[in-house]
């Protein structure tokens, strides 16, 4: 458990996201505040998912522990309700639905509701503005994995990820689940030069043939458009990158046509946009389809919960489960 | 009707082009840009010029206070929403900071500038250090801040009671709420000192937007290296150009000949050929004319210009009235409209190739009456045609040397390259030049048609 503690003092941003609601995002942000004594940790969240929550679980939202002279980013909202009393030190002219976001130094401890920026540009700045008050400083940012956020952890540069009994009650289940999670989240990037060719074009969602060549796709949604996109493809597509959600039916519409193209590399931003099933991901290995990222996520660590909703599981096996196909250190917070 | 151009023909002209070559730093200076109102004022838009004079020497002698100002300029949040409700509201700590933060950089922009001998008085902002002392409680001489203890007898003591007790302890929730009590009063006595600098605060961000503009026209003129215009009654141009165009010729690699001309007559005419650059030379004297007008240094070597009370400028390509009119319809309402806004009011008015849409015979009678009306005005009229117009009233005749210098046997090269631009004053009874036939030959077309052609001219 301290390994990771000396590991996460390695990096200098880390973000900690939750396969599933109640996987122990909270928990495990707070723990790692207590394990580093609160010193020279920086908060803020992407955006802000504390309401489902409420509503879903009907637990409180997610509120994190502070102590005195902690710098965060979080929505004004947020900042006015907390009882702490904070130093205002910045405003960022980046709104939430709860106003905008607010960087701020505790002048007492107490709870604070994390809302933080919905977008990767923003988040890169707030964390720059957060390092501008201290150089020595750790932002944790409280993660996402949902497919309505634009920011991702890759802005990050190690990340948690946090997976429990939450997801489901069969224990072989949740440690397939991670497993396949961790698979994603090692896809290969992309090429340097096809990068900046794609990000140079990133609003769009493009094609680009063997020679570069750039067919933009008049479309902002590719759901339930599968059809359109394959007819734009030949012998010459090389990379087709998808700016949104990527999802198995347009996966399967690709591997029923894959005739159609000599390989075919699919290009995503970074792993939290890959959400394909299993099932499809690995019929992908057999076919001249591959996926491929812009951003890695780097995985530093796996917290696990063993708790549930009406389920709990020996916290030891399901570590040692998991530990049995990842070298990436597996713990327990709660322990 | 627009006095000065409407927006498409604002891009048009190259006065869009312009005004975004300016390094405005601050929404301030960008609020003070979009509310810009032309002078009307000589002895205004004189000191103006000087301004601009005097901030260019500044800023090429004081390079380093420049290089930090324009850092603060650019770190300032449009807060006016604030402080145009001052009055009114009671702040909150976020809000206080934003005034904090604005005065903060205030005092900075001022630091900076001590450097400089004999700083104008318009460079000079409002003194704000009372103000941000009293919002600087903790003495930290940063922007930050917070209801510090200080700013009531009992908020140490109770911030301090509170901090022993546990969340559980029932007089917890008692205490918080107390402080928050003493918070809220705290916040509404700040609301009100800030609230008695709000006239000031206006006039500073005010003052803020127009020093960012004049240091960008200052800048401008320095990447430029243009002069300072003279104000006159006439309209005298000394080596012009339009930067938009001038790039444009520029990036073909070919030559971009500035503009000469002296207009001193009421109604001035600019003939010339197909292609020989009326239109270009119209925009070239409406953009500096314009820029002078809001107090921009024009885009010259020498410039006398007229403040005036409006320009109107009809063109084919910019007309935007109803679609159901032909290009003739659309020119005649826009005059109609024009000539009811110009009476008693002192202006230029460009007209290029008016009722070119028409039959050429009735063309020359539109454009001579327009001519003859518009010299019973107190304007300016410039007016390009390829008509031959046999005025006789008194007017200027301008012409485009275009390929009069060339026989058509030398005629093989690039049109660009020997079509000459410049304009030449000629004999008011000098014939438009008859170089129709010789682009065609310069433009290579059909051989079997041009010989066709030829023969209408020699049958003629």
């Amino acid at each position: 458990m301290s390994d990771i503690i000396t590991n996460v003092k390695k990096y200098s941003s880390i973000a900690i996201i939750g396969l599933s609601k109640n996987a122990g995002k909270t928990t495990t942000m707070n723990y790692l505040l207590k394990m580093m004594n609160y010193q020279n940790c920086m908060l803020t969240s992407i955006g802000y998912d504390g309401e489902e929550t409420d509503l879903i679980f009907n637990s409180n939202k997610p509120t994190i522990f502070i102590k005195e002279n902690t710098i965060i980013a979080s929505a004004k909202k947020c900042l006015l309700q907390s009882n702490i009393q904070f130093e205002i030190m910045e405003t960022t002219g980046f709104n939430t639905p709860l106003g905008e976001v607010i960087i701020a130094r505790s002048l007492n401890e107490g709870l604070i509701e994390l809302a933080g920026p919905s977008y990767n540009e923003q988040l890169t700045k707030v964390i720059d503005i957060m390092y501008s008050f201290n150089k020595d400083g750790l932002v944790l940012v409280d993660g996402a994995l949902n497919r309505k956020m634009m920011a991702n952890p890759s802005v990050c540069d190690g990340t948690i990820l946090c997976t429990g009994m939450s997801l489901n009650k069969d224990i072989d289940k949740v440690v397939a689940k991670t497993i396949f999670t961790l698979e994603i989240f090692k896809s290969e990037l992309v090429d340097q030069k096809i990068k900046e060719i794609i990000e140079n074009n990133i609003s769009n969602n493009i094609i680009l043939d063997k020679d570069n060549k750039i067919t933009k796709l008049e479309v902002d949604t590719l759901i339930n458009k599968e059809n359109e996109i394959i007819k734009l493809l030949n012998k010459n597509s090389a990379y087709l990158y998808i700016k949104g959600p990527l999802l198995d039916k347009l996966m399967e519409a690709l591997i029923t046509k894959r005739n159609t193209f000599k390989e075919l590399n699919i290009v995503v931003n970074d792993a939290t946009k890959i959400f394909i099933s299993q099932k499809v991901f690995e019929l992908l290995k057999k076919t001249n389809i591959k996926i491929k990222l812009l951003n890695k996520i780097e995985i530093i660590g796996i917290s696990v919960n063993p708790v549930g909703i009406n389920i709990k599981v020996d916290s030891k096996l399901l570590i040692n489960e998991i530990k049995k196909y990842t070298n990436i250190p597996v713990f327990n917070v709660m322990e | 009707m627009d006095a000065f151009l409407n927006k498409k023909q604002r891009e048009e002209v190259g006065f869009t082009y312009v005004i975004n070559e300016l390094k405005i730093k601050s929404s301030y200076g960008k609020d003070y840009l979009s509310n810009l109102k032309p002078f009307k004022n000589e002895e205004l838009l004189k000191e103006e010029f000087n301004r601009i004079a005097e901030v260019k020497e500044i800023i090429i002698n004081y390079p380093k206070p420049f290089n930090e100002i324009d850092v603060y300029l650019a770190r300032l949040k449009n807060i006016s929403s604030i402080i145009n409700n001052l009055d009114y509201v009671i702040l909150d700590e976020i809000e206080i900071f934003e005034v904090k933060k604005l005065i903060y950089n205030i005092i900075n922009i001022n630091h900076s500038f001590k450097v400089i001998n004999k700083i104008p008085n318009y460079l000079v902002l409002a003194d704000y250090s009372e103000l941000f002392a009293y919002l600087d409680l903790d003495n930290s001489k940063q922007p930050f801040f917070s209801i510090y203890n200080d700013y009531h007898p009992e908020l140490k003591t109770k911030r301090e009671q509170l901090k022993q007790l546990s969340k559980e302890d029932e007089y917890y929730q008692y205490l918080t709420n107390e402080i928050k009590e003493i918070e809220k009063e705290v916040k509404v006595e700040i609301s009100k000192k800030i609230a008695d600098y709000q006239t000031k605060l206006l006039d500073t961000i005010n003052q803020l937007g127009y020093i960012d503009l004049l240091i960008a026209k200052s800048y401008l003129a320095i990447t430029y290296q243009l002069n300072s215009p003279s104000i006159s009654n006439e309209i005298i141009l000394t080596k012009a150009y339009n930067p938009m165009i001038k790039e444009i010729v520029n990036k073909k690699e070919k030559n971009y000949i500035p503009l000469d001309i002296v207009i001193d007559k009421k109604i001035n005419i600019i003939t010339g050929s197909n292609m020989a650059g009326k239109s270009v030379t119209l925009k070239n004297i409406i953009l500096n004319v314009c820029l002078f007008q809001y107090g921009f240094y024009p885009f010259v070597l020498n410039a006398k210009l007229p403040i005036l009370d409006y320009i109107i400028y009809i063109s084919d390509e910019l007309q935007d009235v109803s679609n159901s009119l032909s290009s003739f319809g659309k020119e005649i309402v826009v005059l109609n409209e024009a000539l009811s806004y110009i009476e008693n009011k002192n202006g230029l008015f460009v007209l290029d190739e008016l009722a070119r849409g028409t039959n050429p015979v009735e063309a020359k009678m539109i454009v001579k009456g327009v001519c003859q009306y518009l010299q019973e005005l107190n304007i300016k009229t410039i007016l390009a045609t390829h008509l031959d117009l046999d005025l006789d009233i008194d007017f200027a005749h301008y012409q485009v040397v275009g390929l009069s210098n060339y026989q058509e046997s030398e005629l093989n090269d690039d049109i660009d390259k020997i079509m000459d631009y410049s304009l030449i004053k000629v004999n008011n009874k000098q014939k438009v030049p008859n170089d129709a036939f010789k682009v065609m030959k310069l433009l290579k077309m059909n051989d079997k048609l041009r010989k066709i052609i030829e023969k209408e001219y020699e049958r003629r």
